[in-house]
């Protein structure tokens, strides 16, 4: 992702066939959200993290749509530039990414997240779907480094699951090409 | 995404704040082959010609994006979650001064 520029990245993410699989969902239902919020919320207490979010990355942004105390203005802009969202490294990896030190990090110190809000470590898992189609991300964020460990992501990967059933609850009928 | 106009026009932490160029830009990505069709529909939805600048078209536009169909309401969730970070990231930059 580093080497890729904007337009690149944008439009790796925004391919037509990816985006009319993530349409296929009502991610605007605040039962959806409410239930997604839940899941972060006990991903959180059980990885003892300030910070969990379930995400979708669209084509230039990053969009949570389940949170539990996500920091100052990414919680209030209810997402991030693509560029800089962490998920979108794990929605391009397709498997598990974690930071143990962004700010340590060459791969990601230049990254504003880490200059804009308090986060020092990651881990997030994909969330795929029956197409195929990476979505976005089950996530943890912690405001010091952090090595995260394969139970941590097997609790992730547990919070991923329970996700991807909640929305498969929230699939319209419609066909979201036209 | 960006122009030379836009570099120069960079925001904080080099986020630029989304134009209508990036709105038709973004429509034309999500949509492929059927983008141009697209963006027309939206214009003529919209009631604008895709030449309106500033902020209010552009919210205008994503009013109407949001509306035209599942896709185009995702760009346009994209789209204002940019111009929402660059909101907050402008207002945080101006109260601390920072030259990041």
């Amino acid at each position: 992702m580093n080497t890729m520029t904007r337009t690149e990245l944008f439009d790796l993410l925004g391919k037509p066939a990816r985006m009319q699989q993530i349409a296929r969902y009502d991610l605007f239902d605040p039962a959806l959200q409410t239930r997604l919020d839940a899941v972060a919320a006990r991903t959180a207490s059980l990885l003892q993290t300030p910070a969990s979010m379930v995400t979708v990355v669209l084509d230039s942004s990053q969009f949570i749509i389940g949170q539990h105390g996500v920091p100052g203005w990414m919680g209030e802009a209810q997402g991030t530039p693509a560029e800089w969202a962490l998920c979108t490294h794990t929605v391009l990896a397709g498997e598990p990414y974690c930071i143990t030190d962004g700010t340590a990090d060459p791969a990601h110190a230049g990254n504003p997240l880490f200059a804009t809000a308090p986060i020092r470590s990651y881990a997030g898992v994909p969330l795929r779907d029956d197409s195929g189609q990476v979505l976005g991300a089950h996530c943890v964020l912690d405001a010091n480094p952090r090595t995260f460990t394969e139970d941590d992501l097997t609790v992730l990967t547990a919070g991923a699951a329970e996700t991807l059933r909640i929305l498969a609850d929230h699939r319209t009928a419609t066909n979201p090409a036209v | 995404m960006s122009t030379a106009s836009d570099e120069a026009a960079a925001g904080p932490y080099g986020l630029h704040r989304p134009t209508m160029a990036d709105a038709r830009e973004a429509m034309h990505r999500v949509h492929g082959h059927t983008g141009r069709s697209a963006w027309e529909r939206l214009l003529q939805s919209a009631g604008m010609s895709g030449t309106e600048t500033g902020d209010d078209a552009l919210h205008r536009l994503l009013t109407a994006m949001a509306g035209l169909d599942p896709v185009s309401q995702l760009c346009a969730q994209a789209l204002r979650i940019r111009l929402s970070s660059h909101t907050h990231l402008s207002a945080a930059h101006t109260i601390t001064g920072s030259t990041a």
